[in-house]
C-alpha cells in the first residue's frame, strides 16, 4: 500500500499536496454572525470508468462490504468498551468495511421518467476507524460514513466517483484525523481494486 | 505502461479503465444552536419524515411514476424534504472515551433530485445531502453541513441547474429554524 501511496505522490495527489490544499478560508456569514460560520475548502474527486458490467461491479463491490446493523449502536453505550468493539469488529466485511445504505437512483429515474438507468449511492465505512477520526475532530463525522456512487456508462462499463477521504478530512486541520484518514484512502482503493478483480473475474 | 486508477503500474485493469481526478472547492456551513443536542434532533426527526426505503423499493420496482411521486410527495410534508438515513455516532465516540453526542443524517426529496440527475447523473455523489449535528459535554450544539452549491460544483455539468441553489437557500433556512 506505501508503494500506491509513493507513486500518487509523484503525480500531484500525495499527502503534502493534500496538506497543502488543505488551506481554509473561514468566514463568518454576514447574514447572523454570530450562529453561523462557512469555511472554503479543497476536496479531491475520484472518477474512473472500468470495463465491467453494472451488474457485476455492484455485486462483486456488495460482496466485499459487511453489514452495519445501525440499530445495534444503540446498545453499545451499555456494553464494555471491549465488548462494544467486538461487536462493531462484527460487522465489517474482508476488507474492514461496512455497508451502511444503498440508494437506488437509477430505479427511481427509471420509475418516474420510463428512462433506463442503472445508479447507486452507496453509504459505506467503517465505524471505528471513524471515530479514530471524529474523537480529534467532531466535524469528521459529516464525512464519514463514506459516499461512492457508481453508475452504468454503456458498452459495458461502469463509471465510479467519490470524494477522496483525505481530501474531506484535511480541511479539519487535525494532524492526527488526517493520518487515518490517509490510511482510509489507501483502504477504499483497496477495496475498489479488489471489486474490479471480482467483477472482472466473475 | 500507464498508470492505473491508483498509480500501480500493473496490467491488470490498465488498458481498460481512465480515471479523471477533479479538484474544487467546497464550504462548510456550521450552524450553532444554543439548543441542547437532544431538543435539536428531536426537532429534526419531528420535522422531516423518513423514507420508507423498502416502500421507495416496491414502488419504483412498480414503475408507477405517479403512486412514487404521491409516496414522496406525502414523505415530504411539510418541508418536501425527509430523511433518508440517521446515523448515531455519539454511541462509538465514547467508546473512545470522548463526551460527545454525534447524528449524522442524508436527507432530500427523491423528485426534486432529478433536477440533477437531468444534467449530471453522477450528482447521486451527493444526492441525498448529508449533514451533521453533534455537541460536546457543555458545548453548544452545531450543525455541519457542505453547501449544496459548492458541494456540486464539482459537477460542471450542473451549472445550468437552479437545484443546488435552491437547496442551498431551503436546506440551510430549514436548519436554522431547527438551530433558532
Amino acid at each position: 500500500m506505501s508503494t500506491g501511496l509513493a507513486k500518487q505522490d509523484a503525480i500531484g495527489l500525495g499527502v503534502p499536496v493534500l496538506q497543502a490544499m488543505a488551506e481554509i478560508d473561514c468566514h463568518r456569514c454576514p447574514m447572523n454572525d454570530e450562529d453561523k460560520i462557512t469555511r472554503s475548502y479543497a476536496v479531491s474527486q475520484v472518477e474512473f470508468t472500468v470495463g465491467v458490467s453494472y451488474a457485476d461491479f455492484t455485486r462483486a463491490f456488495e460482496s466485499l462490504l459487511g453489514r452495519m446493523d445501525a440499530r445495534a449502536l444503540t446498545d453499545l453505550p451499555q456494553m464494555p468498551a471491549e465488548k462494544a468493539r467486538a461487536k462493531l469488529q462484527t460487522f465489517v466485511g474482508p476488507l474492514d468495511f461496512s455497508l451502511f445504505q444503498k440508494i437506488d437512483h437509477g430505479a427511481i429515474v427509471a420509475s418516474l421518467y420510463g428512462r433506463h438507468a442503472h445508479a447507486m449511492t452507496y453509504v459505506f465505512g467503517n465505524a471505528l476507524i471513524a471515530v479514530e477520526m471524529t474523537k480529534h475532530d467532531l466535524r469528521a463525522g459529516l464525512h464519514v460514513p463514506l459516499r461512492l456512487f457508481v453508475a452504468e456508462a454503456g458498452d459495458g462499463h461502469v463509471r465510479v466517483t467519490y470524494d477522496r477521504p483525505s481530501s474531506l478530512i484535511a480541511s479539519l486541520g487535525s494532524a492526527e484525523a488526517n493520518a487515518v484518514a490517509r490510511e482510509l484512502d489507501v483502504k477504499v482503493e483497496r477495496l475498489l481494486r479488489e471489486t474490479v478483480a471480482r467483477a472482472t473475474a466473475s | 505502461m500507464p498508470l492505473d486508477l491508483f498509480g500501480y503500474e500493473s496490467c491488470w485493469c490498465a488498458s481498460r479503465m481512465a480515471t479523471l481526478r477533479t479538484k474544487f472547492t467546497c464550504e462548510l456551513v456550521t450552524i450553532w444552536s444554543k439548543k441542547s443536542f437532544a431538543q435539536v434532533t428531536t426537532e429534526i426527526e419531528a420535522l422531516l419524515q423518513r423514507y420508507d426505503l423498502a416502500e421507495l423499493a416496491r414502488l419504483t420496482a412498480l414503475g408507477d411514476a405517479a403512486k412514487l411521486a404521491a409516496f414522496v410527495k406525502k414523505t415530504g410534508e411539510p418541508t418536501e424534504f425527509a430523511i433518508f438515513f440517521q446515523l448515531d455516532q455519539g454511541s462509538t465516540q465514547r467508546l473512545a472515551g470522548i463526551p460527545i453526542e454525534s447524528r449524522f443524517y442524508l436527507f432530500g426529496n427523491a423528485t426534486i433530485a432529478q433536477g440533477l440527475f437531468r444534467y449530471s447523473a453522477t450528482a447521486g455523489l451527493g444526492a441525498p445531502v448529508r449533514f451533521c449535528v453533534s455537541q460536546h459535554d457543555g458545548a453548544d450544539t452545531r450543525i455541519d453541513i457542505d453547501l449544496p452549491s459548492a458541494f456540486f460544483s464539482q459537477f460542471p455539468e450542473l451549472r445550468e441547474s437552479n437545484v443546488p441553489a435552491e437547496l442551498d437557500a431551503r436546506m440551510i433556512a430549514l436548519l436554522e429554524k431547527i438551530a433558532g
